[in-house]
Order: structure tokens, then sequence, then C-alpha cells
């Protein structure tokens, strides 16, 4: 870095979801703003849509615009483009036009979010987008269903008024696809929202007939698979093809589907309606400004990062964030967005200034003056697990001073990382690993305990208090934060004879096979890898995610070594998603086999004589049974959480029915826990890859900048508050607050609420059969009068 | 002798509902005059009480506007707002003002004019039911 003063302020390039996220972190740690948008408005992409997937966020995007635009930390430049940058990391001089006038600003940093733009089908003649009006882009089809719109929510198709009885979703248009333009990657997101908008479709007017023809159903995030099955379960049809023909219908506005099904017989359909699925790509004016930044591209021309940094560019002091880095989703945006903060955070160090908290809308209608107390914030992170995500979080943190507490169940630090080779991209993990650890053990400010586990927790935001136990000592430590980071592990396969032939493999022991001897499975004449081996079925009706990028990656890794190796991959669906699917086209291009397989037509292994393997599967494109005699199988079997009930009882934060940590059911706030100043990050979420598990650990490090970088924290406001003479400690509260904040004490018998962790719905204040709670603001006397008043008025 | 003219409370979430009623008057869509709204932070405040209360003031009708299934900020504050709902509306069968006086509805942010629909619908259903037999 050079010696010229680093400025405090911070340029962020796009006024969308992620940049708004990373404006409001940035200001909440201290840091001034610069919000430049090319539009006349804040919010992005979603204003646009109807609803989002999987929570509805649409009631949440015009607060978030407003906080932006009211925060004293933030300035918004509206109708605003950036012409030119010029100067350095650490002291950045940017020349910003808007309609009327030319600014001048200072920065030292700057965050690219300019996000990304709709692929346009109008080029596309296979799809005849152009010459007819009833083919519609999704985008469109979200505005023709907005209560706002033209048709005030009544879906209706554009060339009659006609309300549609029948509609087709078209995947992967302007993705997944090199034929038309240069649009190799999958845009990650297509699949949900086209299920979104089919099953929403349904909800609406159930006669209503969707379906949607797909290559292959990418439903790999937290929920997906369960909301794909729910769709199924209400009729939304799944059609497994590439349509290549659209025609209309003669003497009708109608449109005729010509596709060739699974068994390669050639079908046609018509429809009302047929809806584009198109992909995302990186906003043109957004690509310009980086590369005159400088800034290094990827192949499919979003921005490129730094191996193991999620959101660091090719230029020092230039980040990014949201879609621009790759099509991602909202939630992955939020994290993302909250992942540049910290590491701008532990780039400019902390700040002199933290902005106050922001009175929330609530107060407005209380029927009485709220008052906050002051309490002073414990400026110190208790991280609990050891791995990628809980030691980057760490890491940040103490990078701009912080003191953190690691607390990891092993004897070593490292997590499941440890069993890994390499990245999807191919990156080395153990030297990025190893220095990871270094750096984490020898930083001043980082205490870790091993072999150690938490056994209390006790306070709320900015003060809590965490007993740590080994097997020889117990400690208390008091803390501001926390992160949860406590990942999760790999299955051991019940099928296909594993642990009963030495040939074959789980993949994590493969993979560490592979670290100890690289050379080990070169000589193999044939190689299978079985996906979903015990995910997506019975009682795991969750995806791992990222086991088809691994055995994409091995088997390119294996067949460039040995290109006569026989390799075959029996997968379900292909879900390498956004830029893994460039790896999935090498490793075809290598020769890689692919074999898709039902749940009904599972692989069936056998050992024949001398332990020599035999593998059957059913071709589905031949249509017949081929028979494999492989020397090794690996088997990708399903990821499960470590984080325990017991822990989720401590910080007061909820499993999902797959044991997985929940987030916040606060809209957009992807890695806050339910208990504010609790964050979660990597596997203990849902599976995912370690560059991700890298983004969610530096983004609850910036979550939680905005309390550490506070001197007090506001208590209490609307909360809620228990009449000692009046409870009877009956445990009604305790049982209905879905924060399980109440807590009876035993010999007192009478119940008692934090207000410092109370969120102040008021539930136990109706529940209470004493009525013994009252909520500040909203008491039954305040709104019975309320209510008299407005009759009698 | 003019038509009747029910009084409706309508207790409404300061989440979705309250959303919606924004998007309903940026369309330009009145709510109607004889519906007074209260908001609460999350339904699941809205107490049994509350809604008896109200009828025993003298409104005609009274329903909890909450956000949709699965989209509470509180988990499931509209589970349990319902529940009681059910409960009032029991009770109100028993002492012959008629259950039907009161009803909870979800809405999602992006159901704008629903908050308004529901304004008339809940107005008409009261309307054919008469004026409530405690109105003063």
């Amino acid at each position: 870095m050079s010696n010229e003063k680093i400025v405090g302020s911070v340029m962020v390039v796009g006024g969308g979801i992620a940049g708004m996220q990373a404006a409001l972190d940035l200001a909440n740690a201290g840091y001034s703003v610069y919000l430049v948008e090319k539009s006349s408005s804040i919010g992005g992409m979603i204003p646009q849509l109807h609803r989002t997937y999987p929570i509805c966020i649409c009631c949440k995007i015009d607060s978030r615009g407003v906080e932006c635009l009211s925060n004293p930390n933030i300035k918004v430049l509206l109708d605003s483009e950036v012409i030119e940058v010029n100067g350095e990391s650490g002291n950045f001089q940017a020349v910003v036009r808007d309609k009327d006038r030319t600014i001048n600003l200072n920065a030292g940093a700057i965050v690219l979010s300019a996000g990304f733009e709709p692929f346009d089908p109008s080029g596309y003649d296979t799809y005849a987008y152009a010459q007819f009006p009833n083919i519609v882009t999704s985008v469109e089809l979200e505005a023709l269903q907005k209560p706002t719109g033209t048709n005030q929510g009544i879906l209706r198709r554009p060339s009659d008024n006609k309300e549609p009885e029948k509609i087709a979703w078209l995947q992967c248009v302007g993705s997944r696809d090199i034929n038309q333009g240069d649009t190799g990657a999958c845009s990650t997101v297509c699949c949900m929202y086209a299920l979104k908008e089919a099953l929403n479709i349904k909800d609406a007017r159930p006669r209503i007939e969707v379906s949607i023809f797909y290559m292959d159903l990418r439903a790999h995030g937290k929920g997906f698979e369960n909301y794909t099955n729910q769709a199924l379960a209400k009729g939304v049809r799944l059609i497994r093809s590439r349509v290549h023909t659209i025609d209309p219908v003669p003497g009708s506005d109608d449109l005729r589907i010509q596709y060739g099904d699974e068994h390669g017989h050639l079908q046609t359909e018509s429809y009302d309606m047929v809806v584009l699925s198109v992909g995302l790509k990186p906003a043109r004016d957004a690509v310009a400004l980086a590369e005159k930044l400088g800034v290094n591209l990827d192949t499919n021309h979003f921005v490129q990062t730094r191996p193991f940094e999620p959101t660091t560019t090719s230029v020092p002091g230039i980040f990014v964030c949201g879609a621009l880095n790759g099509p991602m989703d909202i939630s992955n945006a939020v994290t993302n967005a909250s992942a540049v903060v910290s590491q701008i955070g532990a780039y400019l160090g902390p700040t002199a200034s933290p902005s106050k908290a922001k009175p929330s809308e609530i107060l407005n209608i209380s029927a009485e003056p709220i008052n906050f107390m002051d309490v002073p914030v414990k400026k110190q992170a208790l991280v609990v697990g050891g791995g990628v995500a809980g030691m980057e979080s760490a890491l940040t943190l103490a990078k701009q001073g912080y003191p953190v507490t690691i607390v990891e169940k092993n004897n070593q630090l490292g997590g499941h990382a440890l069993f890994v080779s390499k990245t999807w991209q191919g990156y080395c993990v153990p030297d990025y690993l190893m220095r990871l650890i270094n750096e984490v053990s020898n930083h001043p400010k980082i205490e870790i305990h091993l072999e150690s586990e938490i056994v209390k927790n006790s306070g709320y935001v900015g003060n809590f208090k965490s007993a740590i136990r080994n097997s020889q000592s117990a400690i208390t430590v008091e803390h501001g934060v926390t992160i949860l980071a406590t990942g999760a592990e790999i299955t051991k396969p019940t099928e296909y004879l594993y642990g009963q032939n030495p040939n074959v493999w789980n993949w994590s022991d493969f993979d560490e096979q592979m670290i100890n001897d690289p050379g080990v499975f070169e000589q193999a004449k044939t190689a299978v890898f079985i996906q979903c081996v015990g995910s997506r079925e019975n009682e795991r009706q969750y995806c791992s995610k990222l086991c088809c990028s691994f055995a994409v990656r091995k088997a390119i890794d294996l067949k460039t070594k040995n290109p006569e190796m026989n390799i075959y991959v029996l997968y379900r669906e292909m879900r390498t998603y956004g830029d893994r699917e460039d790896i999935y086209k090498q490793a075809r291009l290598l020769g890689v086999m692919f074999i898709r397989y039902t749940l009904e037509n599972k692989p069936e292994v056998c050992e024949k004589d001398e332990g020599i393997l035999g593998v059957t599967i059913h071709d589905h494109v031949l249509d017949l049974p081929v028979i494999i005699e492989p020397d090794f199988i690996c088997l990708q079997s399903a990821i499960v959480s470590q984080g325990s009930e017991k822990l989720a009882k401590l910080f007061k934060v909820a499993l999902d029915k797959d044991g997985f940590f929940v987030e916040s059911p606060a809209k957009l706030k992807p890695i806050d826990a339910m208990t504010e100043g609790v964050f979660l990050a990597g596997m203990d979420l849902s599976p995912k890859s370690i560059e991700e598990s890298i983004a969610q650990g530096q983004a609850a490090a910036g979550r939680a900048m905005g309390i550490l970088s506070r001197s007090t924290i506001q208590v209490g406001g609307v909360v809620a508050k228990v009449d000692e003479e009046k409870c009877v400690g009956c445990l009604t509260c305790v049982r209905m607050c879905p924060f399980q904040v109440p807590i009876v004490d035993p010999n007192q018998r009478v119940a008692s609420i934090e207000p410092g962790l109370c969120r102040g719905c008021g539930i136990c204040v109706s529940e209470c059969p004493g009525k013994a709670i009252s909520v500040v603001g909203f008491s039954d006397q305040q709104l019975i009068a309320r209510t008299e008043s407005l009759l009698y008025s | 002798m003019a038509e009747f003219e029910p009084k409706l409370i309508a207790f409404c979430c300061i989440n979705c509902p309250s959303s919606s009623v924004t998007v309903c008057e940026s369309m330009g869509m009145s709510i109607p005059t004889n519906v007074e709204v209260v908001r609460v932070p999350c339904t699941g405040r809205v107490d049994i009480l509350h809604l008896l209360k109200a009828i025993e003031s003298g409104a005609d009708g009274v329903y909890v506007a909450g956000c949709s299934d699965g989209n509470c900020q509180f988990t499931d504050g509209n589970v349990k707002a319902n529940r009681r709902i059910e409960r009032v509306k029991k009770l109100l069968d028993e002492i012959g003002v008629g259950g039907q006086r009161v009803e909870m509805y979800r809405m999602s942010a992006a159901m704008g004019p629903r908050f308004a629909e529901v304004a008339r619908e809940m107005t008409e259903r009261v309307r054919g039911l008469g004026p409530s037999p405690l109105r003063r």
C-alpha cells in the first residue's frame, strides 16, 4: 500500500439490492458512502418483479431504499454515471456526472455492484420472440402479473387480452448456449424463478396448465428441492427437453411447440402463451466501467475475483458484489455485499464515527413515546467453529482490531476443508488452508480454544456472556457478537457396496487420498462417479449442492492426467450452476461420459470374482442397460449439518427439518440468526462450496462490524414487560415466543423477558392467560382505546 | 331508508398488509371509508379481547389482515392470530351475534389491490348480516 492518506469513504456503483446492502452496512460501520445509480431510483431489478422466491420481500424493498436515502452517511447520486477514475487504492478520485453537473469525489475504495441485465432474445430467431406478441420474457411476465400494472394483477396475454389457460416456460434462453451468442454460463436463478412464476399462477388460478421445458433442474439451494416437490404436487409439469421450434397455430394467436421427448419422439403441443426464461448477463455499463478501471473479467464477462477472495477484483481497492460477480440470487447478492463491506473494513481500518441505529417504522404508530436505554457494546467477538467460514470471519474482524475468541471442538483448525484437494476451478485448497490457519493462529487478537465447547450463553446483542469448557478447565468470555460456523459433515454411504469393497470410496476419503498421494488413481482404466448418494431421497429431501462440481472437477483432473481413462459420471440432475457450467462443458469435450439415472432406476453395483466391480445402469438415450467394470467407484454422499440442537438452544437459533440452522425470518437477512447479534456462516446453514463459505464468513464479519463499531447499543423500545404481581409462572409465554426469549426462574416462579432480546411482536402478551405481560405502545388498554375512539368518532 | 353502512375495524400488521395499503393508494384505489385501521406490530398481538371489545363497542364487523403463509417476520404470529379468530367466531355464534362478523385475511405486499378488495368483500358480507345487535 502507498503512503498516501487512506480516505474513509467508499464509492458504491450500482443501487440494486447488493449496492444498497453494501451502502447500508458500510454506513452502519461508520464509513461515508457515495451510492452512484444510473437510473432515477434505487432498488435495481427487484421492484420490477411481482413476487420473489422463496419469501416475498416486496414489502421490504421500499423501506431499504428509504433507509439509504435517509442515512446521513450515505449520499445517493441518482441519474449518475462514473466518467473517470484516477488515483489508486486508498485514494481514488472519481468524476461522476448526473443530468446537469459534474461531481468530483474522493474514495478509499470502490465497490462495483451495477448488476446484470436480462438477456434480450430479440435477435434469437429460433424462438421468434420479436414476431409473436404472446411470446414474452420472464421479466415481462412479472410485469404482466403486477397488481400495479395495466391489468391490475390479472394475467392476460398481450395479443387479445385473453386470460391464458395454458402457459409454457422455456428455460436456458441466453444461458448454457454457445450457438446463439457467447452465453455459456448457467444463469443459476432461472429454474427457481420459473418454478416460482408457475406456482404463483397455479395458486391464483388452479385451472391454468403450466409446463416448464428444461434441461437440468438446478434446484441446488437451501429449500429449493422442497419447493420443487411442492410445485410438482400442485400440478406444475416439468418436461425435460430443449424446444427447437415455436410456430403460430393458424387462425389463432396460440403457439405450437415442437420438442423431442426423453425417448427421442417428436411431440407437438399448443399453448396460449410462451414465457422465455431469460438468463442474466452482466450489465453493459458496468462491464464498460470495469474495463475502464482495468479490472479483469472472466470468460463469461462477469468481473473476475481472486482465488479464495470471492469479492476482491484484480485491482487493489476495487471490490465487486452482486450479480456483476457472476449470476446469483438475491440472498447470495446480499451476502456478497456484506462480505465486501468486511473486506473494505479490514482494508481501510475501523472508523471513528459510526452512525446511530435508525428508528424503525413501528415507532410512528406506537400509542406512547418509546424510550431506549444506551448500553455499552463489548467490542469482542465469539466464533464457534474453526473451519473456513469461522476462520475467515475471525480473521476479518481481528484485522480491524477486534479481539476474537474461536472455539473449535476438534483438536485442529480447518474443518471439512482439510479433506478437500481442489476447488471446482482447480485452485489448490491445502495451500490456502495452511496460509489461513497460520495467519489465524499467529494473529495477536485471536484466541483459539481447541477441543472445547460452549456450555452456557446469556445476555443479548452487544453484551453476550458465554462459558467455554474443555477437559481441563472452564472460562467465561464476554462478547458483543456471536458467529456460528459449525460446519457440516459427509455421511457414510449405506449402499453401492461401500465398506465391503476397498475400491468403493466415499468422496471425502477419495479426495483426502488425492491430497496424500496425488497419483494414486491415475493408472485406472475405468472410473465411475455416482451422484446423489443419500441426497434428494427418503429423509434427506435436499440437494448437497457441491457434489456435481466435485465429480466434474475430479473427472477433468483424471482425464487430463490419463486421457485413456474411461470416466462415467452417473447423475440425476447435473447441477453445475453459474460458471461451473464451463467445467461441465470442458469435461464433455474431454470425453467424460455422463449417464443420467432416475430414482426408480438407480445404478446397481455388484462384486464379481476376485473383488472386481460391476456397475449396471440404464442409459436413457440408448434405452438399454449399460454394464461398466470400473477400477474404482467414488460415491458423492449427502452432506449433513453439524449444527447441534444443544447449540441451537443455547444461542436461540432454530434448526430446520434437515438439521441446518435457520436464518432470520426478517426478510433480506440471509446470514443473521433469529436472535440479534448472532450470525450464521458456512455449511451449518446449508451445503456449499469453499468460496461460498468464505463469502459467508466474511459477510458475517461485515454484519458484526455494524454492532462492534458502535460504542453503545440501544436496548428497549417496543418490548414486552412482565408484571411480576400478576405472573404465576405458567410457562405459556415460554412456549409461545418464536424467539425463546422468556425465562421462568424455578425458584421465584415468575417469568422474565430480557429487553435486549425481545423483538416486540406481542405474541406473548396476547397469549398470557394472567394478562401479566404488556408491550410498550401496544398494551390492551391502548389498543382498545384506539378502537373505541375510531368507532365513536 | 338509506342503505345500511356497516362500521368495520381492521387490525392490520405493519408489514405486508400495510405495504398493501400503500400499493392500493399508489394505484389510486381508495379504501372504503367505513373501514378503520388499527395497526399492530404483528397480528400475533391481536387478542381475543380486542376483537370482542371492538364488537362490544359497536363495530358491525372486525377483521385481521396478516402476512401470507410462511411470511411472518415473527415466524407464526399470523397462525396464532388465526386460531384466536376461530375461537371468537365460535363465541359470537354462541351468543347470537354471529361468527361471520369476524374474519382473518392473509395477504402479501405484492397483492396490492387485495387490501381494498378485502375491505369491500367484508363490507358486503357485513352489510348482508345487517347492523350488529350490540350497536349503540
